[in-house]
């Protein structure tokens, strides 16, 4: 497995646009928490199970639930639903030459789908956090996989 | 200055402390006297008072009840522990709400500080159920559990947070229905301009305003304004984010100022250093 150092996360760089409600006439802005912006992530390459993975810290620990899919397995928070880490099937990307432009598409598409998934806001902007701080990172998590490949 | 209730729950800490030690040394004792052979003559043993060889018979013939009724009594009192956190530990968040306050809102450049009371930091906590003589104390409230600085902190300001999102009451009861960070007032729309200015002889108009903005009552406001003194005034503009501990809801930090609209990036930028520390304090009570 190819390892990478964790990457901090500056939250000022991760903007998530805030939520316009009305509560009883009156109307207010829901910002992210600042409990659901990653602190810092890191990207790794398992070349044995040819899986991309990155990994998300926050704040707290907590028990966490794999969610396996197609193509993606997803690990959430048991209690807050924090995306914790993203597992990506490389070969289900594209049998010989995987992009790596192909594989940011499908990280930050699986976290836009996810996000729509979540009826509430405070999970859709946990999302949208962890997608912010991949992209703040500018490329700099995918290294692991480039340079393994 | 402590908060509210804080030197009740010093008490109760230190008598469940007390509880705890005493009930384990009796239970203890009872097994190990339970263990003792009684001598067939006892009752008449010179030397040795009459009144110990009584309670020792009395140990022995009851050692079972009394050592489940100390295992019993332990517990609660170890429970009691717990629910009321260990003084020392509500000692750490203050001062950490205290550093937190001090970075927040940094002294200007020129001699006319404000208050500390002026700009506050709150630390609520979600409680399924108070003890207090009100309507419905088992519905959910956001409880004031520490406030930074040195005046103002015997709040009684508590929050209704039911399960029905609907009925929340404050910004700390809105905050923790949405997990979010809320600003009053907000960046920009409708709520952006700044909260009126609540005084002892605020109209009508203006309260309605202000109880509408903050989700409490025209009562509620009504309430706190008597408090006020002189040129005194409701504090005008308002922050809270939600606080999870390993991942669960705990309660929510409210941040409230006189002096005008809190900066979002300034107030997160203000916290961060402190995260995870408020975070590792609360975990470990």
């Amino acid at each position: 497995m190819t390892m990478s150092d964790w990457l901090k996360i500056d939250p000022r760089q991760v903007h998530v646009p805030p939520e316009v409600e009305n509560v009883h006439g009156v109307e207010i802005q829901v910002f992210v928490s600042p409990y659901d912006i990653p602190k810092a992530i890191r990207g790794e390459y398992d070349k044995r199970e040819r899986r991309f993975i990155i990994d998300f810290d926050y704040l707290d620990q907590e028990p966490l639930k794999e969610l396996p899919e197609k193509h993606v397995t997803r690990v959430v928070g048991e209690l807050s639903g924090r995306l914790r880490r993203l597992k990506i099937d490389v070969d289900a990307l594209n049998a010989k030459t995987v992009a790596l432009q192909v594989l940011q598409e499908r990280v930050l598409g699986a976290l836009d789908t996810w996000a729509g998934q979540e009826p509430q806001v405070a999970r859709q902007h946990a999302y949208a956090a962890a997608k912010e701080a991949i992209k703040s990172t500018k490329g700099k998590v995918y290294e692991a996989f480039t340079g393994a490949r | 200055m402590i908060m509210k209730g804080e030197g009740l729950a010093r008490l109760l800490f230190r008598f469940a402390w007390v509880v705890q030690g005493l009930t384990v040394a009796v239970g203890v004792s009872a097994q190990m006297i339970h263990r003792v052979e009684m001598p067939p003559d006892w009752e008449t043993i010179p030397d040795v008072p009459g009144w110990y060889w009584h309670l020792v018979h009395a140990l022995k013939q009851h050692t079972w009840w009394i050592t489940i009724s100390c295992f019993v009594l332990a517990s609660l009192a170890g429970w009691m522990k717990v629910a009321v956190g260990p003084p020392k530990l509500w000692l750490q968040v203050h001062k950490l709400l205290d550093q937190f306050q001090a970075r927040a809102f940094p002294p200007p450049s020129n001699s006319n500080a404000p208050p500390l009371h002026h700009n506050r930091v709150t630390l609520f906590q979600h409680r399924p159920w108070i003890w207090a003589f009100c309507c419905w104390p088992g519905t959910g409230w956001m409880v004031p559990i520490q406030r930074s600085g040195v005046a103002t902190r015997k709040t009684a300001a508590r929050f209704r947070a039911p399960d029905d999102a609907e009925r929340v009451e404050g910004i700390a009861g809105t905050v923790w229905v949405r997990s979010g960070t809320i600003f009053v007032p907000t960046l920009e729309g409708q709520g952006s301009k700044l909260l009126p200015a609540i005084k002892v002889d605020a109209p009508d108009s203006r309260i309605d305003e202000y109880a509408k903005r903050t989700f409490t009552s025209e009562r509620w406001i009504r309430r706190r304004m008597k408090r006020l003194h002189n040129d005194g005034c409701l504090h005008r503009s308002f922050c809270g984010f939600p606080v999870t501990v390993e991942g669960k809801p705990w309660g929510v930090l409210v941040i409230d100022s006189m002096e005008g609209a809190l900066d979002p990036a300034h107030i997160s930028d203000a916290f961060t250093p402190y995260e995870t520390a408020l975070s590792t304090l609360l975990a470990g009570r």
